[in-house]
């Protein structure tokens, strides 16, 4: 089976704007997919979804859908003809329709009423949207008209929807419940998904592919484990979290590497220790702890290891709730076993 | 490429004026210019738009600002009956008011006669007639700048006050420091379209016997057949709007920070004493008697004479003939204002955009320089193509060239709110049409035109009353078979001065105007509400 998404190349610059808005990107959407699209604002993810969806068109480069190129050099297949689904941002719900005749707007290319009345009972129910059919969409909360959106996204069977920004609409104090609803309906409805978010705790929980932009230029893809252990840039790596960069001359014991500038480590990745044999270590003071519910952020200030820094480095851990050391305290910081590897 | 012909439509006739006012001048222009003719035109014009946009300032922001102040009995309803004053024609104001030509008038200049000589009457007389007229016209255009400024004072700067209120300052004060500077460029664009007004104005200009631009290219075109001048008098007609809008801008100034309505706030408190309360109700009452109820119940009164001698059958034509023409110019030029704002969206750019302020520019021309521009160019035509046919298929046979005459003046009161619903239906609706497989065309018919119906009846009531109401442009280019209210209405009150039957259409006339005052009220409430 070919990818539901190829594209190769894409560059785009806007006029009255110094560096292009991609540059170069190339992405494979693999079959039943969802993939995450993550970057700052600016860094050109909303133009890559606007270009595979055909509101934009790109300088150079080529899209393939489905193993048919919709779009190079001269050539683009308007967006009405791709025959893909796209969510917006604002959901873009048309507000004279009701849910149901939402639903149906895009599923006019099949003639027989009874079959599309058919599919929107099965969109209905796979949306979790029964009993809100007649509603219209500012009758609706917030997931709900989600749901709406990716269901009228997915009635007409496109061959992958693209979603913008899906979350960031959401409250707050519901928006894990609803992330996962989402993962869910995608899933069940056997679409591969291409999703565009600046949230990386979204992008995290949400996708089985990351893909990292910055600046208009791909920076890394792969599963969300490998993004966040092992990130290929520090840009990636903070992106996704708090990073300690630390000076390789600051680490004590044997298995200290040597030679090497710095080393980047999570917080989440270093534990305190008792034991000073064994691995790379370092000592610090205690110079602020901040309660962060379920652990305690603590900051260390760690002795100058060598001759010529200027600045003390600052290393955050992260410990239990129970576990807290005081202020002043000297503790030894080493890489938890996770962190190996 | 459609925008582009409606654009033509209007840039053509507009051309032609300007290209003669390079022309070298004829000797009746001479003589226009050198026995001081255009000078009289120009200060009449001037002294009246002076007069009436101060005197309509004060009453409108005074209006405004009561309502929004004071709390007392009766403000609900002043609020909205302070608008009615609109609802009539401003000519219908003229002859409503005819009285005080014998009730106060005459007296005086008997009195001003027997003290200082016949001389003096003379001035007097002159005096009066433009007091009188700057009076009548400032009373019933008051509300444009009254409308303007009540969202100045409670939508755009609301929430500044209220801020200015929380920083320690008194309601009062807060309104002066804050509510003033803020609601001043929504008040000046209300000012303007008063302006517009009294530039555009010709029957009542009449009645009072006021010589401006307007009064001049009727003047110099029907009564000196003198073409030349009438098109050269509708140029200077020209550059004085043209000065008037630039002046506007630059009062704007860069102060467009209000573009965004607030929320509506209710700032109003019930005065202190009970003489505030007094004297707010009493300040509404009096303005809205001497602006709506005297006009009104003046015009019943001569109707309740001249009642019997009018034939139903005979007032059926001007009706149906109103009905006809402003139901059949309201539909044509709501559709090419629809594909208008349509294509300005589908195709956005710096073209698009020329494109449709050049079809606004059309409303802030006075009829009489459009019917000028419009005949001539006809003429121009048919003499290039030497079809002497097209003036008498345009204006005489057909009503086509009226239709096109109501297009060119009246293209805004139609394009601005479907613009203005255009902006407010997200690009992502396109969007998400366009992906779920319809083409832009399909969009238009199943998103576009749905979301925009509260706009469109807006827009269409609008334009129902305008052509209704307007008087130069259907006086001269309708068909001679085509009566309406507006020409009957004139035709019986100035020319054979039968006021008592002219009465009843002017009536119908103001009738139907309160009714579109209050049908947009509602519609503006409800946009609001959703």
């Amino acid at each position: 089976m070919s990818d539901s998404l190829v594209i190769e190349g894409i560059s785009k610059s806007f006029p009255r704007s110094a560096r292009p808005a991609l540059d170069g990107v190339s992405v494979v959407l693999g079959d039943a997919d969802i993939m995450a699209l993550v970057g700052e604002s600016g860094s050109g993810k909303t133009t890559l979804l606007r270009i595979i969806a055909g509101l934009e068109q790109p300088d150079t480069g080529t899209v393939a859908i489905g193993g048919e190129l919709v779009c190079s050099e001269g050539y683009s297949v308007p967006p009405e003809q791709r025959h893909i689904g796209f969510v917006f941002q604002d959901y873009a719900l048309f507000p004279h329709l009701s849910v149901r005749k939402n639903l149906l707007y895009g599923l006019h290319r099949i003639t027989h009423r009874d079959e599309r009345e058919e599919r929107v009972a099965e969109i209905v129910t796979l949306a979790g949207l029964d009993g809100l059919e007649k509603r219209f969409p500012h009758e609706l909360s917030g997931g709900q008209q989600q749901r709406v959106a990716l269901a009228r996204a997915l009635a007409p069977r496109p061959s992958f929807i693209l979603l913008d920004e899906p979350f960031s609409n959401l409250d707050p104090m519901r928006k894990d419940t609803l992330r996962d609803e989402l993962r869910r309906i995608v899933k069940s409805s056997k679409t591969s998904a291409l999703i565009v978010t600046h949230d990386t705790r979204d992008a995290l929980a949400v996708a089985d592919t990351l893909a990292v932009l910055k600046e208009g230029k791909l920076q890394q893809v792969g599963s969300p484990e490998r993004v966040y252990f092992h990130s290929t840039s520090e840009y990636t790596a903070s992106l996704f979290g708090k990073v300690n960069r630390i000076p390789c001359q600051l680490l004590e014991g044997k298995d200290a590497p040597q030679g090497a500038p710095d080393i980047l480590v999570r917080p989440a990745d270093l534990e305190i220790t008792h034991e000073v044999t064994g691995g790379g270590h370092i000592v610090g003071k205690v110079i602020a702890t901040n309660f962060r519910g379920d652990f305690h952020e603590v900051t260390l200030e760690c002795a100058d290891g060598g001759a010529g820094s200027a600045e003390p480095t600052r290393v955050t851990i992260y410990v239990g709730a129970n576990r807290k050391p005081a202020l002043g305290d000297t503790v030894t910081v080493r890489r938890s076993r996770r962190g190996e590897g | 490429m459609g925008t582009a012909l409606i654009a033509l439509l209007i840039a053509v006739p507009l051309a032609v004026v300007v290209a003669t006012l390079f022309d070298s001048p004829s000797e009746a222009w001479r003589e226009v210019v050198g026995y001081g003719v255009l000078g009289s035109y120009v200060k009449g014009t001037m002294i009246m738009l002076l007069g009436t946009g101060l005197l309509a300032a004060a009453f409108g922001i005074g209006a405004a600002w009561v309502v929004t102040v004071w709390e007392f009995p009766g403000r609900k309803f002043f609020s909205l009956a302070l608008m009615f004053p609109m609802a009539i024609p401003t000519y219908v104001a003229a002859y409503a008011y005819d009285f005080a030509k014998h009730e106060l008038r005459d007296p005086m200049m008997l009195w001003v006669r027997e003290n200082f000589g016949a001389g003096a009457m003379m001035d007097a007389n002159i005096v009066f007639n433009h007091a009188l007229a700057i009076s009548v016209l400032a009373l019933v255009l008051y509300p444009y700048v009254y409308i303007a400024a009540r969202i100045g004072f409670a939508e755009i700067s609301g929430a500044y006050i209220e801020n200015s209120r929380l920083l320690g300052r008194s309601l009062w004060r807060s309104l002066f420091s804050v509510g003033l500077p803020l609601a001043r460029p929504a008040i000046i664009g209300g000012l303007l379209l008063v302006l517009l007004e009294v530039m555009n104005e010709y029957g009542a200009m009449l009645h009072y016997g006021i010589e401006t631009l307007t009064i001049g290219i009727f003047n110099q075109w029907y009564d000196w057949e003198d073409t030349d001048s009438a098109i050269r008098l509708a140029g200077v007609a020209m550059l004085v709007v043209f000065a008037i809008i630039i002046a506007e801008m630059l009062m704007r100034g860069r102060s467009r920070f209000h573009a965004h309505h607030g929320l509506r706030r209710n700032l109003a408190e019930k005065p202190k004493t009970v003489l505030g309360t007094s004297m707010a109700s009493g300040f509404c009452f009096i303005l809205f008697f001497f602006a709506f109820l005297l006009p009104v119940w003046k015009l019943l009164e001569l109707a309740l004479h001249g009642v019997e001698k009018v034939e139903v059958g005979e007032l059926m034509r001007p009706v149906l003939g109103s009905l006809s023409m402003a139901l059949l110019a309201g539909l044509v030029i709501l559709v090419a204002a629809l594909f208008l704002a349509y294509a300005a969206r589908i195709f956005p750019g710096v073209t698009m955009r020329l494109l449709s302020k050049m079809c606004m520019l059309g409303y802030a021309l006075p009829g009489a320089v459009v019917v000028i521009a419009m005949l001539s160019a006809a003429a121009f035509i048919s003499g290039a193509v030497a079809a002497d046919s097209l003036t008498t298929i345009l204006f005489t046979a057909t009503p086509i060239g009226l239709v096109m005459a109501y297009a060119v003046r009246f293209m805004t009161p139609a394009l601005a709110p479907l613009e203005a619903g255009m902006t407010n239906i997200r690009r992502s609706m396109d969007e998400a049409s366009r992906i779920l497989g319809r083409s832009s065309w399909g969009s238009f018919f199943r998103i576009h035109l749905p979301l925009l119906s509260l706009p469109l009846l807006g827009a269409l009531i609008v334009l129902f009353v305008d052509i209704l109401k307007e008087l130069p442009l259907t006086l001269v280019l309708s068909p001679p078979n085509v009566e309406t209210l507006a020409t009957r209405t004139f035709g019986l009150m100035h020319k054979e001065e039968r006021l008592a039957e002219g009465s009843l259409p002017a009536l119908i006339l103001v009738l139907s105007g309160c009714v579109g005052v209050i049908i947009l009220h509602r519609l503006i409430r409800r946009s609001r509400q959703s």
